[in-house]
């Protein structure tokens, strides 16, 4: 039993526009709106804390706008917090950063993008947010593998012909741009890049989101054979509450840029306790 | 091993203003260890409700739930954290829900396999062999081993999930009615099933509408009747 997080977040607030200090108290599910009456900045997220377990899958879920991506995209270092604290414990950081407990906010560019390409693996939203559609696949995945310092480019090749396999992606187009290739097999791409460097932390976004019904179930095969495979620690984002229900252990619940709910999935589902995620649920059964 | 006291669930519903629906109230009793208890009552009095809040499906309105753990030593499940709960599930406390709730594109092996390796952690190969005799056990078509229950009938769906809750031997064995879909025969060997493992040393709680069958498989019974409120 594990019981000690491989990862934490305190505290992450993410304001769009010029904060006026209090931003954060006139906005939020009380005040039904994320955006300051005071100064017109937009409260992506705020006071958001969780814990994300070894082997644990954690779904967030919320409606358009609630604010899911923008702390995804917080903890892929691709946006700046106004506040927060964000811990990992893994020995990928220790080699990285050596030992001690950092705030990962705080660290150099050089830092956050050894950790962005060894210990995090991200699948965006919109594929074309996590690939250059013009290069070919197989260099997009190798691109990762470059900048992890592998030099050797027949072990490359191996690299990511492995990955290819292990997403179940047509070997045959290795070399084709992922712009001719189909949503779903964008999203494959974008799988097999995010996995390209074994890392122990995955955030999948919307990973189904517009595709089909056997397509989307197929992705969602391909997820958790991986997981059952590595049992890596996955932050999953949806709106689509059956994904939820049969891939994550927890589950938070935002809306307007607040956690307005936490809990086992199976209780979020059949006694949920915020009058949103009651909505919520109702709407989708 | 497990003593609920006062136990109550009341279901706060905010949507389109709000609506109190009575869960269950004011539920007490006590099992040893190795001892099967079954809940009785008429249907809507509260029965799955108490089950889903020592699972933890339910957030208890008010009330104890005390169960001594292994891994823990005693604790209150009203009162845990979800992660200590999710360990309690993988390692002692196990759930029958009434329904299957048959999960996309995984087979009824597949199904079964899972809590075993969840708890062991043994190869893919010995739990499939321990599911295998398991399903043979009760009787389940080999032809199905490898399909989907979504396309099986009610009480293949329920031997299924009796197999799933059975094969890691929990601690605990919560069970909502299991018998409810199967015919004489199946209940008997389940029955036989769920003999076997209380005598492994399985704590047993389970609902049943069939009086006779309760009191025959019983060492204590809880009769739930109609509620003030
Ligand atoms: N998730 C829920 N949300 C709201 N009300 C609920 C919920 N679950 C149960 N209830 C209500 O609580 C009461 C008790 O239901 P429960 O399912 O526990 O009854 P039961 O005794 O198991 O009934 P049956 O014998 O018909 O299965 C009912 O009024 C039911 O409608
Ligand atoms: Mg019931
Ligand atoms: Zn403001």
């Amino acid at each position: 039993m594990e019981l000690f997080p491989i990862l934490e977040v305190r505290n992450l607030t993410k304001i769009y526009g010029k904060p006026c200090g209090e931003c954060i108290s006139h906005t939020g599910p009380i005040y039904e709106t994320n955006i300051c009456s005071r100064c017109n900045s937009l409260v992506a997220c705020a006071d958001i804390n969780f814990e994300l377990y070894p082997g644990e899958i954690l779904g967030i879920v919320g409606e358009s706008g609630s604010g899911k991506s923008t702390v995804i995209k917080l903890l892929a270092f691709d946006v700046e917090p106004l506040q927060g604290e964000y811990y990992i414990k893994h020995e990928k950081i220790i080699n990285i950063l050596g030992n001690g407990q950092k705030n990962l906010f705080n660290l150099t560019p050089f830092e956050k993008r050894q950790i962005r390409n060894q210990v995090i693996g991200i699948v965006y939203q919109y594929p074309y947010l996590g690939l250059k559609m013009n290069i070919s696949a197989g260099g997009n995945i190798a691109e990762n593998l470059l900048v992890a310092g592998l030099r050797n480019l027949k072990r490359i090749r191996e690299k990511v012909l492995e990955l290819f396999e292990k997403t179940e992606l047509p070997i045959q187009r290795i070399d084709e741009p992922p712009i001719k290739f189909s949503g779903g097999m964008q999203q494959r791409v974008q799988i097999a890049k995010a996995l390209s460097n074994n890392p122990p932390v995955l955030f999948l976004d919307e990973v189904t989101t517009g595709l089909d019904v056997s397509v989307k179930a197929r992705i969602l095969d391909l997820i958790k054979n991986l997981h059952h495979d590595y049992n890596f620690s996955i932050i999953i984002v949806s709106h689509d509450l059956s994904i939820i229900r049969v891939l994550t252990h927890r589950t938070i619940v935002m809306k307007l840029g607040r956690v307005v709910e936490a809990g086992l999935t199976d209780q979020i589902l059949e006694d949920p306790q915020h009058p949103y995620t009651q909505l919520l649920v109702n709407s989708q059964l | 091993m497990l003593e609920v006291i006062n136990l109550s669930k009341i279901f706060y519903i905010k949507i389109n203003g709000s609506k109190e629906v009575v869960g269950c109230q004011d539920i007490n009793f006590k099992v040893n260890k190795g001892e099967f208890l079954s809940i009785l009552g008429p249907s809507g009095v509260g029965k799955s409700t108490i089950l889903k809040c020592i699972y933890r499906t339910y957030i208890p309105t008010s009330g104890d739930i005390y169960y001594e753990s292994l891994l823990f030593g005693k604790l209150n499940i009203a009162k845990i954290s979800d992660r200590t709960m999710i360990a309690l599930r993988e390692k002692e406390i196990g759930y029958v829900s009434q329904f299957l709730r048959v999960i996309p594109r995984v087979t009824a092996i597949d199904l079964v396999i899972e809590p075993i390796m969840k708890k062991n952690g043994i190869s893919y190969k010995e739990a499939r062999d321990i599911a295998e005799e398991l399903l043979f056990k009760l009787k389940i078509p080999k032809y199905l081993f490898d399909a989907y229950p979504s396309t099986f009938s009610g009480g293949e769906q329920q031997k299924v999930n009796i197999a799933r809750g059975v094969i890691w031997k929990p601690r605990v064995l919560l069970l909502d009615e299991p018998t409810a879909s199967l015919d004489i025969e199946s209940t008997k060997i389940v029955i036989d099933l769920l003999m076997t493992l209380k005598e492994e040393g399985t704590t047993i709680v389970a609902i049943f509408h069939d009086e006779k069958l309760a009191s025959l498989v019983s060492d204590k019974i809880l009769r739930i009747s109609g509620r003030s409120i």
